[in-house]
């Protein structure tokens, strides 16, 4: 039996969700006043998008906007990548790797039930590197 | 059925152990009547009904269809076991509390243990006041009757409770109110309408409708003015502009009223009297309710335009209570915004203060050797409650190792526990120290980093979304509480 964490053990099951017409202003600030990393934007309980600091950074500021006229649904990253939460934090973090994606949301039958954080799976990584095998070593030539 | 007759049936055949018995007059059978008698259920085994078969006014119902009004009403809202129904070959006697008195002798003989007494029980008009017929029965001792007298008060329908209910368990104003009048409701099936189901059964007036006489003199339709009706029946119209409204500046006069009130009054009942309580739920739910997948989405849609409205007016407030010389943080909504600097854009206000971006930069921050092990400095970064953390040699920072790139190096299998820090940093980005907010933002943005380096001190994207956007945090309290996970900290 594997004894890897499984997403939905390790994943926040309190997070914020804003509807994809809330203006990016208030996102903003409320992401920034609460040291919030992201937001999940849903459209009638579903998970549709999200909405990341590094979003604010480049899709909006770079960009000349005040947040006033952009709404959440305007630079929302969509769709929203899922993980379901049974999977393991290996195969997580391989996906985080492939996609270069910080956060995903986790989800237990279709369902919305946390989100995950690149910050969730590094704090794994010091018991699951225990787990690995060493390095291969040099080599003897076996011969006498 | 003779009273021998009754005792066979509810003592010998249903096995009754105690049966409680209403007679009833000249009005079709109302939930006012219902409420007594489901009451009584609670008390005893059996219910015996007791309709008056002889009384006969062109203003009643007609007696056939008052006891098949009975019948329905027994029918489909009783337990079919324990009511039974026996007309009465008895009339009105006008002879006030003692005629009480008399019906409560009936009942004892027709094998009954209780007699229900409601509210102005065998009144005559006005001249005795609503529970003379109650009273009377404080004249006898305990016992001395045969029968146990069980006293009603006025039954009345309350639209906030949503349900019947007596002034003594019901804390709401007449507002609210249904009156229960079956005189009231005469009238009303007199002139062609179904009172509200609320004091009525459907079934029961159904069949009521049929058995009035109408009226063919001329007039409005009823034998009592409308202004009658609408006292006995919706006191509220009275008082206040509808149903649980608000009061009126003054109470309208009965004798005012036209047959339009009337009809005004009984669209609102009709319309309203399920909407008072249901649209108090409504209210609590959507302020209670997690998860809203149930509620009416148009509804939960404009709420949060007016959510979306209520900060954009309060923006227009903030900007323009603004102290003269201070530039708001943010422009006011509807300045020139777009691409590019210009007064539209979330920077000016930064830039108009003069505010430079080393000004927010720091020079906390977690520090690691190239030499360091990635899970030490992964440590170091839970500890100081950041994702990143600087490479400094000889004082110098010289790159920065990102918590995410340690992720994503164990994803694709490049790292173990002895993987170094410089296997997996990346050279930070200087910056100048003149730099503004706005060349940050665009350093950024171009190059995909998230800390940049000024004058040997840290900005990060945290940092700079701060500076521009906690000065006004009213927003912020809109959305639920986030709680970062235990040990990740505030970030």
């Amino acid at each position: 039996m594997s004894l890897e964490p499984r997403v939905g053990e390790v994943c926040s099951r309190r997070y914020v969700t804003v509807s994809r017409r809330r203006r990016v202003v208030e996102v903003a600030r409320a992401m920034a006043g609460r040291w919030m990393p992201c937001v999940v934007v849903v459209e009638e309980g579903i998970p549709v998008g999200i909405i990341t600091k590094q979003t604010l950074v480049k899709d909006v500021l770079a960009r000349g906007y005040t947040g006033m006229e952009l709404t959440a649904g305007d630079v929302m990253r969509a769709p929203i990548v899922t993980v379901d939460a049974g999977v393991g934090a290996r195969e997580t973090a391989a996906l985080m790797a492939r996609t270069r994606l910080r956060y995903l949301a986790v989800t237990d039958r279709g369902r919305l039930v946390g989100l995950l954080s690149e910050g969730h799976v590094a704090r794994l990584l010091p018991s699951l590197t225990a787990m690995d095998p060493p390095p291969p070593g040099p080599r003897h030539s076996g011969a006498a | 059925m003779t009273p021998s007759e009754s005792y066979d049936l509810l003592y010998a055949q249903r096995g009754f152990g105690s049966v409680a018995g209403f007679v009833t007059g000249a009005n079709p059978p109302h939930t006012g009547h219902e409420h007594m008698h489901r009451v009584a259920l609670e008390l005893v085994d059996g219910l015996l009904l007791l309709p008056q078969a002889d009384i006969e006014r062109p203003e009643y119902i007609r007696a056939p269809y008052r006891v098949t009004a009975l019948e329905a009403l027994r029918d489909v809202y009783y337990p079919p076991d324990r009511v039974v129904l026996a007309a009465l070959r008895l009339g009105y006697l006008f002879a006030g509390p003692r005629e009480a008195v008399l019906h409560a002798l009936i009942m004892r003989n027709y094998g009954c243990t209780h007699a229900m007494i409601g509210r102005d029980h065998a009144g005559v008009g006005d001249l005795y006041d609503m529970y003379a017929a109650q009273r009377v029965f404080d004249l006898y001792l305990p016992g001395e009757l045969g029968v146990e007298v069980v006293r009603f008060s006025e039954v009345f329908y309350c639209s906030r409770c949503r349900a019947t209910a007596t002034e003594r368990t019901c804390p709401h104003d007449s507002r609210y109110r249904l009156m229960i009048s079956g005189t009231g409701i005469r009238e009303v099936l007199r002139r062609g309408y179904l009172p509200p189901k609320e004091i009525c059964r459907p079934e029961v007036a159904h069949i009521a409708i049929q058995g009035v006489v109408p009226r063919v003199e001329g007039g409005e339709g009823g034998v009592y003015p409308a202004g009658q009706t609408i006292h006995s029946l919706f006191p509220f119209y009275e008082v206040a502009d509808r149903l649980g409204g608000y009061l009126r500046p003054s109470p309208l006069p009965p004798g005012e009223l036209s047959d339009r009130d009337l009809q005004a009054a009984l669209l609102d009942s009709k319309s309203h009297a399920d909407r008072v309580y249901a649209d108090v739920f409504d209210e609590v739910a959507t302020a209670a309710e997690v998860e809203r997948r149930l509620a009416e989405r148009w509804r939960v849609e404009a709420r949060e335009i007016l959510a979306d409205h209520r900060h954009l007016l309060a923006d227009q407030v903030e900007t323009s209570g603004a102290q003269e010389g201070e530039a708001p943080l943010l422009s006011a909504p509807g300045a020139e915004i777009g691409p590019g600097a210009g007064p539209g854009n979330a920077l000016a206000g930064v830039r108009e203060k003069g505010i430079k971006a080393v000004d927010f930069a720091t020079d906390d921050y977690p520090a690691v050797g190239y030499d360091d092990l990635v899970l030490d400095a992964l440590a170091l970064m839970a500890e100081s409650q950041r994702d990143y953390a600087m490479v400094v040699e000889q004082g110098d920072i010289v790159g920065v190792l990102e918590r995410a790139e340690l992720v994503f190096a164990f994803g694709r299998g490049e790292l173990q526990a002895q993987t170094r820090v410089s296997n997996l940093a990346r050279d930070l980005p200087w910056i100048d120290a003149a730099a503004t907010f706005e060349d940050v933002v665009g350093f950024m943005a171009a190059r995909d980093v998230f800390q940049v380096c000024i004058e040997n001190r840290v900005l990060d994207d945290f940092m700079l979304l701060r500076a521009i956007w906690t000065e006004r945090l009213a927003a912020a309290r809109e959305f639920r509480e986030y709680e970062p996970p235990t040990g990740e900290g505030a970030r």
